[in-house]
């Protein structure tokens, strides 16, 4: 018999408990995974007690996980690659067939057990199995490969459970401080370069794929664990590099009055500044800028992604943080948003009641509408080309519920309820100065090659329209009634597939402004 | 001869600690080698280097007329290894780890196999676990014996045995010897001095001996001199090859570690005129490597 194949059916021989234990588990899996709408959109409903979170399912695939990568720990480890008592290494063993055994291990008792359950899950949701076959094979390069590359690379690299729980241990504080600090620095997301992009994921991925091979090939462990922590800080390192000249190459600058989106800040008012009872410990304070946005096209969204603001000093110097993240969608009609930046504690005391000058950078792009269709709702399911199979959430009044195989769908939803006599709902208010009667729904256009990372090829995902808060009229009083758009059987939603237009940079001037006016303070 | 284990200036430190210091030496092919020294001289990491479970520092070693750091793999098809620390597969029974060695060598004797598993008393049914340290080494060493292994490893085999189980082992390796050069590694030089051919010292690392055992035994005599009357102290200086020279009354007493009867006696003559009877007796191995400790913790 061939040497690999020998050494698999040694290990399938002493390792039959816990492959029994991670397949009794899968197929626990696909029990609930085959019932339908599993996972409702339950908005505002009650917690459930961990009993009963339980007895739906939802841990079965943490445990599922757990058990591939105990089985893979157990499996690689039976041959363990660290130390010098091992028996085996003093025994005709050839590298490259029993790394051969361990792959066809994984291969035959993980992988082809769950590629089968997710051609049923494929069936079983209502999509064609051989149309989605090549994605399908796709999807086994996110998470599962990720997944198996990891356990076995740890695997690989230790000698027993309680090493391997420790590499796990140190590669989670390793990627908290790698969170910690990236969001201590406060970058805008995607400021980095393209090629920085790839290659950070490259890089961990290479050295966690190619390093065991090394192991299995050298049995150099300590060579080989240097290196995974090289390439792991290595990346770490790279994602923490703003390329802010990156940002404006990206965003090319744009004249505020060919802006699709035009932004008014109003006066601000003078406040004093007051301390809210309680000490601030935080090294930054967050400045918050009201905006009015108006101008934007039907048809069109046009989304906010980043921000710089510089500050004009009085001795001629100048001041910012750099780009920084900040999220808003701009619909047409005209809103009110609020921008927020942070700036050092430090700097902001030095100079919080000076008037200064603040140039404020925002990126932006523009989407619009391709391939508008207008959908009737049934009250029950319905099939869309882009959104899979959805169904309306009686209980949420503003969801939609869908199903759709390997990827959320980018879309632009519209929906004006004073059109449909069930779909507006008047309420009275004293306060609120907003109407809410047109709703809409967006998510980004996603890589569609390559489909989401997980185990189950049927995303379930929800198409939330959410009121939009119009000012009315800026300079009348606050009405005392408002409708709020709310979904319903029957009703006309008008759905889009988001096509990017453009991006842009505008910048906005605030002149003479005391930062203290500024401050975003907590309402106690 | 050709050589089965050719090492040249072999050197493994841990740290600041060297465990094997420049250590050259050759096993030629048929030898029936031991290797010993105290507990902690090195003997172990020098296998481990030999076997390439560890890398060398410095220096070379050729086993098989391979490089010793292309050991692995294929090579273990012609070497048999078996040490007292090794961890064998105890969730596997007697049979099965047989049965599933057997496949990997192409010169497996499956009657050997039998012979061995009927003279060791191995019981194929049991978990080895649950087998009894004798027991293991048994399986061991059955295990590398049953494809005629070119050269036989062993690393502190008898360690803990009792003596009926010892006698059984060696006297399958003897068996086997004439096929195989035999490489043994112990400190306990009672066991072995009786069957090996060649013998190696090792100390602290550095190898202060490797020659035939039988040159070894001609070349170490205890001498003892009686004068005719009291030696306040020992004539100065003595020949440095002789070890633990004492002196009690008119009795003198020391080892010459480079033993030619009429060399040795034209010394004494000079070195004491009044000398009036002059023995040499023949050393054990156990008494040579005393004697050879002894002078390197003096040193």
């Amino acid at each position: 018999m061939i040497q690999f194949l020998r050494i698999f059916k040694k290990d399938v021989r002493h390792h039959w408990p816990e492959i029994l234990i991670s397949l009794a588990l899968l197929a626990l899996y696909t029990h609930y995974e085959l019932r339908p709408w599993q996972n409702p959109f339950e908005y505002g409903s009650i917690s459930i007690s961990p009993f009963l979170f339980a007895l739906s399912g939802r841990y079965i695939p943490f445990f599922l996980v757990l058990s591939w990568i105990f089985l893979i720990l157990r499996v690689v480890q039976s041959e363990t690659l660290v130390g010098d008592r091992q028996w085996w290494i003093t025994k005709p063993y050839v590298w490259w067939e029993l790394l051969l055994s361990k792959l066809l291990f994984i291969f035959v008792i993980i992988w082809v057990p769950l590629f089968h359950v997710q051609l049923l899950l494929l069936h079983h949701a209502g999509f064609p199995v051989l149309g989605n076959l090549g994605r399908l094979f796709l999807m086994q390069f996110t998470l599962p490969l990720a997944l198996f590359v990891f356990s076995f690379a740890l695997a690989s690299l230790t000698k027993n459970l309680a090493q391997a729980l420790l590499g796990v241990g140190i590669v989670v504080v390793v990627i908290i401080a790698a969170l910690w600090l990236d969001s201590g620095s406060g970058h805008m997301t995607g400021d980095s370069s393209p090629f920085m992009d790839e290659l950070e994921p490259l890089l961990v991925f290479a050295s966690i794929a190619l390093v065991p091979v090394w192991q299995f090939a050298r049995r150099r462990t300590w060579a080989s664990r240097i290196t995974i922590a090289a390439a792991l800080v290595a990346a770490t390192v790279l994602s923490l590099i703003p390329f802010g000249s990156h940002v404006e190459q990206t965003y090319p600058l744009l004249a505020a009055k060919d802006s699709p989106a035009q932004f008014r800040i109003p006066a601000v008012p003078e406040s004093q500044e007051h301390s809210s009872g309680l000490p601030d410990l935080s090294s930054d304070t967050r400045l918050s800028l009201p905006v009015n946005v108006s101008g934007v096209a039907t048809g069109s969204v046009v989304l906010i992604h980043g921000m710089k603001i510089t500050v004009d000093f009085v001795n001629d110097s100048h001041w910012t943080r750099g780009w920084v993240s900040e999220y808003q969608q701009l619909w047409p009609g005209i809103q009110r948003h609020n921008l927020s930046y942070e700036i050092k504690r430090k700097e902001y005391e030095r100079v919080k009641t000076k008037a200064l000058n603040l140039h404020i950078q925002l990126a932006l792009s523009e989407f619009e509408e391709v391939g508008s269709r207008t959908v009737v709702l049934p009250a029950t399911t319905f099939r869309d080309g882009d959104l899979g199979i959805c169904r309306l959430i009686t209980t949420g009044h503003q969801v939609l519920e869908c199903q759709r195989p390997f990827q959320y769908p980018g879309y632009i939803g519209r929906f004006d309820a004073p059109s449909f006599p069930c779909g507006s709902v008047r309420r009275s208010s004293n306060s609120s100065p907003v109407n809410l009667d047109v709703a809409y729904a967006w998510a980004p256009v996603t890589d569609e090659t390559f489909p989401d990372p997980g185990l189950n090829p049927i995303v379930e995902y929800g198409v939330i329209f959410n009121p939009l808060q119009r000012i009315p009229d800026l300079e009348s009083p606050s009405p005392v009634e408002y409708s709020m758009a709310t979904l319903c059987p029957g009703a006309e939603i008008h759905l889009a597939h988001p096509a990017l237009k453009r991006r842009f940079r505008i910048q906005l001037e605030l002149p003479a402004v005391r930062l203290q006016d500024l401050v975003e303070r907590a309402t106690l | 001869m050709p050589q089965a284990i050719h090492t040249e200036q072999l050197t493994k430190r841990f740290g600041r600690i060297t465990a094997v210091d420049c250590v050259s030496l050759d096993v030629p092919e048929g030898a029936l080698y031991a290797f010993v020294g105290q507990n902690g001289a090195g003997k172990t990491t020098t296998i481990k280097v030999l076997m390439n479970l560890i890398a060398a520092t410095q220096g070379s070693a050729m086993v098989l007329g391979t490089d010793s750091r292309n050991i692995r793999g294929k090579s273990y098809t012609q070497i048999g290894y078996v040490s007292e620390n090794q961890e064998i597969p105890e969730w596997m029974r007697v049979g099965s780890l047989l049965e599933y060695l057997r496949d990997f060598y192409p010169t497996w004797d499956s009657a050997l196999e039998q012979s061995l598993v009927k003279q060791f008393d191995l019981p194929l049914g049991r978990k080895i676990k649950a087998l009894s340290r004798g027991m293991k080494m048994k399986l061991a060493l059955a295990s590398a014996l049953t494809f005629h292994p070119r050269l036989i490893v062993l690393d502190e085999p008898f360690g803990g045995l009792d003596p009926l189980v010892r006698d059984q082992l060696i006297e399958s390796l003897l068996e086997r010897a004439a096929e195989s050069t035999v490489f043994i590694s112990s400190h306990d030089l009672a066991e072995i001095e009786s069957f090996s051919s060649h013998v190696g010292y090792l100390e602290s690392g550095k190898l202060l001996f490797s020659e035939e055992m039988s040159s070894l035994a001609t070349r170490f005599r205890e001498v003892e001199i009686i004068t005719d009357h009291a030696l306040p102290h020992l004539p100065s200086p003595l020949p440095s090859s002789w070890l633990r020279p004492k002196s009690s009354g008119a009795l003198v007493r020391f080892i010459d570690s480079r033993f030619e009867e009429q060399d040795t006696r034209t010394n004494i003559e000079r070195l004491f005129p009044n000398a009036k009877d002059i023995q040499f007796r023949a050393l054990s191995l156990r008494a040579i490597f005393l004697a050879m400790a002894r002078k390197s913790e003096e040193a």
